[in-house]
């Protein structure tokens, strides 16, 4: 009997140990070069001579002193003893699968398209090229969540499979990836808290493609570009207001007053109606209160995806009379919609922020951009 | 007589506690209202102010009119099936009404990029949409119902099968949830979580008189209910039709429940307590005197679960079918317990 | 005359008929009458089928084949609120129904006279008082159904068939499960509704004693047909003997109106004993098996009815047969009352008992000993 008790707690024991992180920290050496980042957080990158060492943290929402090291090294090089046992990557990738269609994004910006072979989500794509890839089967669809298609992946075999995570639960999916020999990357550009920290993700992937000095000097583009609207409008005394969202049964959603869409309008020389609110995710307002903050709103953005505005008030029409329906100031980022459902503000619209930007200006401050052709959005007629 | 005074004075009551229920419904909200600035908006509303007026009369006024409705028409529908079918948690989703709203609106949120493939159908017809296809899921539903029990002979064997139609549809739809994007299924999950306050006032002119139509059916198959009280043996030997008795009450249950379900979205536990109440407050189990004192009893109800959901003093609101469940549940188990010492419903 | 005809049925089968399984007959070919002013009673074995009689009766199934009239027109072309003007029906069913009172039950009754929303005017409400009166509920109006006996409940249900104002009233056992002053209380007020209203009552029971000394005819239902006579012609002709075919042990006695279990016998008795304790003793012992053989010289013998063994009483359940029992020795016994008591003497022993329950308990545990 006591001999059973024993064996039953060294068993918890061991159970305990297994799932604990293990974090053998191998001394790598100090890096020679370390990327110093605009904004982003959510990555680093680091060159050690003979090889680079990625390190993702925390990709996934809540995640707390989780990190990721993906080591590259190019091909050709021979791999360093010190690596050994460790995740490498032979520069630069051939082929990749994606399991986001904004990872195509960056990879159109980086002109890496052709190295997709399989993806994700394959109706909500913007991507000419790669809707011609689907067709003609040259690209393959390999499922998403629990609906993974791994022996699709597996008959691809991609030199990593690009994924995200929304909760811990991406670690069955990455654990039984690596379970089939394949390599996985996660990629958390989403949690990024403004819009030119995410599309600095850029060059994340631009390293695993050996394009480094290309994803610098677009990203530098991008960012002049984005500073130099945004400082055309910061002198701007006069800000219009700005309402986002859409009525669903009892509840509006708002996003959040510190999430990216925030940012965005306060870039772009607007006040967000509900700029006090501190959350990075959209919330739960109810329609009463809506009704009457938005009576002052002058702008009506990012409603879902409706495509006028009858489409809008059928969802609710008591708000009908909002000043900004009547003065016909609705705007919606969906221009780029494909028939699949798919929007190409979430797949160029991450990388191209400087864009989505200057759509917002457009639109709030119409005296300064007289004529100017939209991009991403579209104006919300009857 | 005595015993009528105290009869009609318990009806009265009932109808007071409604005027106040309602009048408490429409002061709370997230937006704070007080008496003295919502009188005066109710009854005057040009002269009073206009933002005021505006959530009285575009949220809190349909808001309140719904719960009432659906309050007055889960009652009644769940009144009838737990006569017909002589079991006292029966409620108006018995017949399976509220799985085939479920399935018509999944259908329809769920499967729109899916199945129809380029159309988002979603947001073409918006919440008129999906109100149309609850009805029609409901309407399906109901027709199978009536199919099956005038093929069958036994009543209990309806229910059964109602039961297992229902099962079966639930299992189509968490298929069609498996597969959805996850802003479908947000969209489903939330109608299925449902909701007074989504009620415009147009769409409160086709609510109403649906309600109304199904209330007048319940009254009319009154004397039925009242035979079944004895059994099915007993009503056909005192020269009950049963067919015309199954199709009216069918025919009111399905409207009642399937109306309230394609506006609000599935609401439990109502149906299935409300009668129970009213016979304990009524000491009656005739229904020329429950149908009436259920509906109003119905609708207090509903408004004082509205009123709690709104949680005054806190921002937040919880959905009306949490609050509903939470309450219902208790006494559920309180009804089942009763029921031991008296054997009956 | 064809208008005291109530109902006829002329070759007549009944059974359960499903769409799928083919039709299973209980009986075949009946042909009975039941008329105006007549209280039928339907007796018939467990599961013969006198309960799918009155159901196909009452209008609840149809009959397999044959006729049947209600009134001198076919049931079937009866409409529901029709047939319920002209039968009603009481079941062995309890209903238990929560929150409705005596009256209000009652009041389900007028449901083929009343209008859509089943109110009750004023005569309606006189036809229920009088109902509810004539079971001898008087003051039980405002009971709760489910709070009366069961006795009560029953009569509470026929006052209920009998608002129902029916020129007929078919009931299954309405008296199963009462007890004796019940089921007596029911049968006196369905004779009284017989003869004073001239209703035609048709209900089945169990209780042959009632039946053969209260009812005016008698449907017999046995395995291949169904007897229908006056209670004396029925059972003078023998048919009783033919109710129970199973079971050799039971025989009717015409003369008592009532069936007898044949006892098995263990021996015989001498028994001295007064004139007030004779009979209670004489009983007793019956009981226990034995054949009361022997009286003291003063005592008279009539206590059978026509008897012509002035050497044997046969009181209560025992039949003058002397087979010895199977496996038990043939017990010769005397039993004598003293002024204390009792004396129980067997060959080569006797012993004394102090009461006459003792004197029972004694020869029980005699009798089951070997010889001795």
């Amino acid at each position: 009997m006591p001999g059973r008790v024993l064996l039953f707690i060294l068993l918890i024991c061991c159970f305990f140990g297994c799932i604990s992180n293990p974090k053998n920290k191998k001394s790598t050496g100090s890096p020679v070069g370390r990327q110093q980042n605009f904004a982003a957080t959510g990555f680093s990158v680091e060159d050690f001579g003979t090889f680079q060492k990625l390190t993702v943290t925390d990709p996934w929402q809540k995640s707390k002193n989780n990190q990721f090291d993906y080591y590259l090294v190019e091909k050709g090089r021979n791999i360093p003893d010190v690596l050994k046992g460790e995740q490498v990557f032979q520069t630069p990738l051939r082929t990749v699968v994606c399991l986001s269609t904004t990872h195509i994004g960056f990879l159109d910006a980086l002109k890496e398209i052709t190295a997709i072979t399989g993806l994700s989500g394959s109706a909500y794509v913007s991507n000419e090229a790669i809707k011609k890839g689907l067709a003609e089967n040259r690209i393959h669809e390999v499922g998403n969540e629990q609906g993974l298609n791994y022996e699709m992946i597996l008959q691809l075999k991609p030199d990593v499979v690009f994924a995200f995570g929304v909760g811990s639960e991406i670690g069955a999916q990455t654990n039984k990836l690596h379970d089939l020999g394949i390599p996985v990357v996660l990629v958390g550009e989403y949690l990024e808290r403004s819009p030119l920290a995410k599309a600095e993700w850029i060059k994340f992937f631009g390293a695993f493609f050996g394009k480094k000095q290309m994803a610098d000097s677009v990203y530098e583009n991008i960012r002049i570009s984005y500073e130099k609207i945004r400082n055309e409008v910061s002198k701007e005394t006069e800000l219009p207001t700005v309402l986002t969202g859409l009525p669903f049964k009892d509840t509006w959603w708002i996003a959040g007053g510190r999430s990216n869409l925030a940012e965005l309008i306060a870039d772009a020389g607007g006040k967000f109606l509900w700029r006090e609110n501190l959350s990075r995710e959209a919330f739960p307002v109810s329609l009463e209160e809506v009704f009457v903050r938005a009576s002052k709103a002058d702008y009506w953005i990012n409603c879902g995806s409706v495509g006028n505005i009858s489409e809008l008030m059928a969802f609710d029409q008591r708000f009908s009379e909002l000043p900004a329906v009547k003065k016909s100031q609705v705007y919606n980022n969906n221009l780029r919609s494909t028939p699949g459902g798919g929007n190409d503000y979430w797949e160029s619209g991450v990388v191209h922020p400087d864009l989505v930007l200057a759509d917002l200006v457009a639109i709030l401050h119409p005296k300064k951009t007289a004529g100017k052709d939209f991009y991403y959005y579209k104006h919300l007629l009857k | 007589m005595h015993d009528r005074f105290w009869r009609e004075a318990e009806f009265f009551l009932l109808l007071v506690m409604l005027c106040i229920f309602f009048l408490l419904d429409l002061l709370a909200g997230s937006v704070p209202l007080t008496l003295s600035q919502s009188l005066p908006a109710l009854f005057h509303p040009s002269t009073a102010d206009p933002q005021i007026a505006a959530i009285l009369y575009q949220f809190r006024v349909p808001k309140a009119i719904t719960a009432v409705m659906a309050g007055a028409a889960l009652s009644v529908a769940g009144l009838q099936m737990q006569t017909i079918f002589r079991n006292p948690v029966a409620g108006p989703d018995i017949l399976g009404i509220s799985s085939g709203s479920s399935l018509g609106v999944a259908l329809f949120v769920l499967s729109a990029g899916w199945i129809f493939k380029g159309t988002p159908l979603f947001t073409l017809a918006g919440s008129w949409g999906i109100v149309m296809a609850a009805w029609l899921g409901a309407g399906l539903m109901m027709t199978l119902v009536v199919l099956l029990a005038a093929r069958l002979r036994d009543l209990m064997t309806v229910l059964i099968l109602g039961i297992l139609i229902s099962s079966a549809i639930l299992a189509i739809v968490s298929v069609l949830q498996y597969f959805s994007s996850e802003s479908s299924l947000k969209s489903f999950i939330v109608w299925t979580m449902g909701s007074l306050g989504s009620t415009t006032q147009t769409q409160l002119w086709v609510l109403i008189p649906a309600v109304m139509i199904g209330l007048l059916l319940a009254f009319l198959s009154s004397k039925f209910l009242d035979a079944f009280l004895l059994g099915e043996n007993y009503a056909k030997s005192m020269g009950m039709n049963l067919r015309v008795a199954y199709l009216l009450t069918f025919a009111s249950t399905s409207i009642l429940a399937g109306s309230i379900t394609a506006f609000c979205g599935p609401i439990g536990f109502v149906g299935i307590i409300v009668p129970h109440l009213a016979r304990k407050y009524f000491h009656s189990s005739l229904h020329s005197r429950l149908i009436p004192g259920t509906m109003v009893l119905g609708a207090v109800v509903m408004l004082a679960g509205d009123l709690i959901s709104q949680l005054p003093g806190y921002d937040i609101t919880l959905p009306i079918n949490s609050v509903t469940s939470l309450l219902g549940i208790p006494i559920v188990i309180w009804i089942i317990f009763q029921n031991k010492k008296i054997g009956a419903i | 005359m064809a208008e005291e005809v109530y109902m006829v049925c002329q070759g007549m089968s009944i059974g359960y008929q499903d769409r799928t399984t083919p039709s299973v007959v209980v009986k075949n070919s009946l042909t009975l009458r039941a008329l105006k002013g007549e209280m039928v009673a339907l007796l018939g074995g467990n599961g013969i089928g006198k309960s799918t009689l009155l159901r196909t009766l009452a209008g609840f199934q149809p009959p397999l084949s044959g006729e049947l009239l209600i009134h001198n027109k076919p049931l079937a072309k009866y409409r529901a609120e029709e047939l319920a003007r002209e039968m009603s029906f009481v079941s062995t069913e309890s209903v238990k129904v929560a929150h409705l009172t005596v009256r209000e039950m009652v009041g389900l009754g007028r449901y083929p006279y009343t209008d859509w929303f089943g109110k009750l005017t004023d005569k309606d409400q006189e036809i229920i008082a009088k109902a509810i009166r004539d079971v001898g509920l008087s003051g039980y109006e405002d009971r709760q159904v489910s709070r009366i006996s069961d006795g009560e409940r029953q009569r509470a249900m026929i006052a209920r068939a009998l608002a129902q104002n029916t020129r007929i009233m078919v009931l299954d056992e309405p008296t199963a499960f009462l007890d004796i002053s019940n089921k007596y209380e029911i049968v006196r007020i369905l004779h009284q509704l017989v003869n004073e209203l001239g209703k035609c009552i048709i209900f089945s029971t169990h209780d042959l004693h009632t039946a053969l000394s209260m009812a005016d005819r008698i449907w017999l239902m046995l395995e291949e047909e169904v007897v229908e006579g006056i209670p004396e012609v029925v059972a003078g002709k023998g048919y009783f003997d033919s109710l129970f075919p199973g079971n050799p042990q039971l025989k009717f006695d015409v003369d008592k109106g009532d069936f007898r279990f044949r006892k098995k016998l263990i021996g015989t008795v001498r028994l001295l004993a007064d004139t007030s304790m004779r009979k209670m003793a004489t009983r007793a012992l019956e009981r226990l098996g034995f054949e009361i053989v022997g009286l003291a010289p003063d005592d008279n013998p009539a206590t059978e009815m026509g008897s012509n063994k002035p050497a044997s009483i046969s009181v209560g359940s025992v039949l003058s047969h002397t087979t010895p029992a199977d496996g038990y020795p043939w017990v010769k016994m005397e039993v004598t009352q003293m002024a204390t008591g009792w004396k129980i003497t067997l060959p080569g022993f006797s012993t004394k008992v102090e009461s006459l329950e003792e004197l029972c308990r004694e020869v029980k545990r005699l009798t089951l000993q070997p010889e001795s």
